[in-house]
């Protein structure tokens, strides 16, 4: 995936994949709802993500499925924000977390399990 | 009053707040400048004027006018800046003989084109920046919530963020927005404190309406380049008046902390526009703002003094002052007098039409005036002497009957022919042109200006 979604655009993303496939106006009433944006601004957005190859259109009805998943995103947000802010090195980036809040026993017991995983 | 008048009118108030501005440096509040520049503003786009006798125009030469014009059309001005309108047909009138030629005189059009052109390229720039704009989304916050609580104006606001912006800006008249660019440290609460103030502090003082309106008046004026200095100038002239605010504002001294922030931000512009705020060059206003000092009575009075002084100066006519001068009596009478005296010829062919009881002038003079002509000469002194054809020299004294209307016994100097003959002389306007019209020996003899 080498498009760089900006954040407006990311906002209809989330919810696209939270809805699932569904209408171009039923996004723009929940932004609206949401955020406050009119009917054009969210078309608009729609429109870019189309062009971008984020969204694919279907008729009728201005239909509306996602061509990226979330996780990929997530996946190469966290690769550029690695590579910028903590010298490429995940570890770094892993320790901060950590180091910024206290982990529950719940969230330790998943990480171990994670690890079990991996491994 | 007329397009013309109002931006000579409003060139010579820049030209003064200019040479103010160049004197009085940091030392008088900036909030002055900006009311000067409303005025300013007002007379670019009201036609308004009031008559006093203070006005500056007073001192423009009253006999302003083209060489040619028919005394005639020097009707009193009432109610109106008789001496803006003569400078300023003087003006047109030296200028563009040529133009008004074609019954669709060219310049109005160019005008039109020019004031459409700089329009349409300020909405279409606004709106394309807009579109970018209303896709901003809310900012999660606490600070920022409980700032915009804080902090409340009678318009709603709304505090947004975006990632197309690198500074912060404010839009909107009615619904004013105050945008953050996203990339900013959330933690630094200090400068996100300074920087909230600022644009609030746009949206308080109605800056975004003000810009409006004086693009408005440059697109309008768009041929007078002072108007596009004042343009640049005012934009200038509101940051730092909204910097000015933020300061007061904040009851005590915080001028090297905001100036701080200002540097930090070092405020780069990445969506060209000359319809939001933002750039201004950095280091003058970190200047007026370190100069920045409180509001002490003195400056506070010299500010009323150049304000009320502009008001009076500039924005009345001299139309008062010049009725005094001017009352019609007195008007006719002199100028009467004056488009009188000159040398006249006899229009043969337009006496011919009002004769009654002759025929023809060949029929009344014996010898016609064609091969001898006719010439009347009127001194300043209402001096008169006249010849026709082969006929004697007449000299008589002009007497004023009414104020239009001037009777003379004329007296044949060499005492050929018989008696004093009256005659009665007064100017008539026919078909476009003035004639002097001579009663004489029972008819109308019509003589025309020569020199």
């Amino acid at each position: 995936m080498n498009m760089k979604l900006q954040d407006s655009e990311l906002k209809v993303m989330h919810v696209l994949w939270r809805e699932g496939d569904c209408p171009a106006r039923h996004i723009a009433a929940i932004l609206n709802e949401d955020v406050g944006w009119n009917v054009n601004t969210t078309y608009t957005l729609i429109k870019r993500c189309i062009k971008k190859g984020a969204i694919l259109r279907t008729e009728p009805n201005f239909m509306c499925h996602a061509l990226i998943l979330q996780e990929e995103v997530q996946e190469a947000e966290t690769e550029e924000l690695i590579n910028k802010m903590y010298d490429g090195s995940a570890d770094k980036l892993f320790a901060a977390l950590l180091g910024k809040k206290k982990v529950s026993p719940e969230q330790i017991q998943k990480l171990k399990d994670m690890v079990t995983k991996l491994e | 009053m007329s397009l013309l008048q109002m931006s000579v009118s409003a060139s010579m108030m820049i030209f003064f707040i200019l040479l103010i501005r160049l004197v009085t440096l940091n030392k008088l509040p900036k909030r002055t400048f900006l009311i000067l520049w409303d005025i300013v503003l007002i007379r670019l786009m009201l036609p308004l004027s009031l008559p006093s006798t203070w006005s500056a125009y007073t001192f423009l030469p009253k006999n302003v006018l083209p060489s040619d014009r028919t005394f005639l059309e020097q009707t009193p001005l009432i109610g109106t800046n008789a001496a803006m309108d003569r400078l300023v047909s003087h003006i047109s009138y030296a200028k563009l003989p040529e133009v008004s030629v074609h019954h669709i005189s060219i310049l109005p059009i160019l005008w039109g084109i020019g004031c459409v052109g700089f329009a349409l390229y300020f909405v279409i720039s606004y709106l394309r920046c807009y579109r970018e704009f209303a896709m901003a989304l809310p900012i999660e916050q606490e600070f920022v919530t409980t700032w915009q609580r804080e902090h409340q104006l009678r318009r709603s606001y709304r505090i947004l963020q975006t990632d197309c912006i690198t500074s912060p800006l404010t839009y909107g008249v009615f619904r004013p927005v105050i945008l953050l660019p996203k990339h900013i440290n959330r933690n630094d609460t200090e400068h996100l404190n300074y920087m909230l103030l600022h644009e609030w502090t746009h949206v308080r003082h109605m800056d975004a309406l003000r810009k409006m309106l004086f693009l408005a008046a440059a697109c309008i004026h768009w041929c007078n380049p002072l108007v596009w200095l004042m343009f640049l100038q005012v934009n200038a002239d509101m940051e730092m008046t909204c910097d000015e605010g933020v300061l007061r504002y904040l009851k005590g001294d915080y001028r090297s902390a905001y100036a701080m922030t200002l540097i930090h931000m070092e405020e780069r512009r990445s969506i060209p526009s000359a319809m939001f705020f933002g750039k201004t060059t950095t280091k003058k206003r970190i200047f007026a703002i370190m100069k920045t000092r409180k509001l002490s009575f003195s400056r506070i009075v010299i500010s009323a003094v150049l304000i009320l002084g502009m008001i009076l100066c500039f924005t009345t006519s001299a139309a008062a002052a010049e009725q005094k001068i001017i009352s019609p009596e007195y008007f006719t009478q002199t100028n009467a007098v004056k488009s009188l005296s000159g040398t006249w010829k006899l229009d043969g062919a337009e006496t011919e039409q009002h004769l009654q009881h002759y025929n023809s002038l060949q029929e009344m003079f014996g010898t016609g005036v064609g091969a001898y002509g006719a010439e009347l000469t009127i001194q300043d002194n209402l001096a008169v002497e006249f010849w026709i054809g082969i006929g004697p020299v007449y000299n008589g004294i002009l007497e004023a009957q009414t104020s239009e209307t001037y009777s003379a016994t004329v007296e044949d100097s060499q005492h050929l022919v018989a008696d004093p003959q009256p005659i009665t002389l007064y100017l008539t306007e026919e078909a476009g042109t003035t004639w002097l019209v001579m009663e004489f020996m029972g008819e109308q003899l019509y003589w025309t200006y020569t020199k």
